[in-house]
């Protein structure tokens, strides 16, 4: 059987939004227009206290840099995803998803849109507030951990096009926001949108 | 500041040791009077923790450089509830294969 699209959804600019991704299945999360990072956060379907976990993953890898093949954990420790695609091959997932402060603070911009208000958002129908929003995966997000322990800022890597594919490992609500920052160079000074697709893969 | 809390599925997981004493529960009970359940924890500050980051982006797990004495100390700027645990991870050689106390000590240094 070739795999079968299930569900197809654009994160608009600025914006977040959520998808049902079932065990087996594969999310694949594609950068539309090039230079665009996509912040993730997922949560266990039937318990929303068991949450992918990037800090525990750090971890269980005992890296903080992510590659092909990786298992992505949950505050269980238990595998929620498996990468089995990746085009680009940098991402992030030491930093926090960007937030109403940090433009208040950084740049002095009140009501910028942000990646947690977007997942904030997203998940809104599942009932999370802001602060139990866990720390995301933020896929092709180019900001290596440099030798001098700061982290670097450059544009992604990532073109049009280019995908990331995550396979559940378990039943999982899934959040993504197109990352909204516009301030700095991460996303080429130009938020674009980001595509998700669940395809089917089981055969049986 | 890349670690989480030890929790009990490491122990279970990584090393076949069940009920063993970890982090994460030693902080949810020093937290229990303020009613902050398992999953509210924060992820910690790992102070005297040497598991530096490699060029590789891996960590690697050394004993902690502190001796007997050594301190860290924090100014509050803010009003906080603070829970520390002395790291019971006794299965490898972060704490020396052999977890000691810590002491916590609150010093007043306003002056008007």
């Amino acid at each position: 059987m070739t795999p079968r699209k299930v569900q197809e959804i654009v994160v608009p600019p600025y914006s977040g939004r959520v998808v049902e991704v079932a065990r087996r299945q594969v999310l694949r999360v594609v950068d539309r227009e090039g230079t665009q990072i996509a912040d993730l956060v997922a949560v266990r379907r039937d318990d929303h206290n068991e949450v992918l976990d990037t800090t525990r993953t750090r971890n269980i890898l005992g890296r903080c840099v992510l590659k092909s093949g990786d298992r992505l954990f949950t505050n269980y420790r238990r595998p929620a995803f498996v990468i089995v695609r990746d085009d680009v091959g940098r991402h992030d997932f030491s930093f926090a998803a960007c937030d109403k402060r940090r433009y208040e603070l950084d740049f002095g911009v009140a009501e910028h849109p942000n990646c947690l208000d977007n997942l904030t958002q997203a998940l809104g129908p599942y009932g999370f507030e802001w602060w139990r929003v866990p720390n995301p995966v933020n896929i092709f997000q180019n900001t290596p951990l440099l030798p001098d322990g700061t982290f670097g800022r450059d544009p992604a890597l990532s073109k049009a096009g280019d995908c990331v594919e995550l396979l559940a490992l378990m039943d999982l609500v899934v959040a993504v926001s197109a990352c909204s920052q516009d301030l700095t160079e991460v996303n080429g000074w130009n938020p674009t949108s980001i595509g998700l697709e669940v395809v089917e893969v089981d055969s049986l | 500041m890349q670690m989480a809390a030890c929790d009990p599925r490491r122990y279970e997981l990584d090393f076949g040791a069940t009920g063993h004493a970890n982090c994460l529960a030693n902080l949810t009970l020093a937290l229990a009077a303020r009613e902050i359940e398992w999953w509210q924890v924060p992820n910690p500050v790992n102070i005297f923790q040497s598991t530096p980051v490699q060029a590789d982006g891996s960590f690697v797990q050394l004993p902690a450089r502190s001796r007997a004495g050594d301190c860290v100390e924090f100014r509050a700027l803010m009003d906080v509830l603070v829970a520390v645990s002395a790291c019971p991870q006794d299965y490898v050689p972060i704490n020396g294969l052999r977890p000691t106390p810590i002491g916590l000590e609150v010093l007043d240094v306003s002056t008007p």
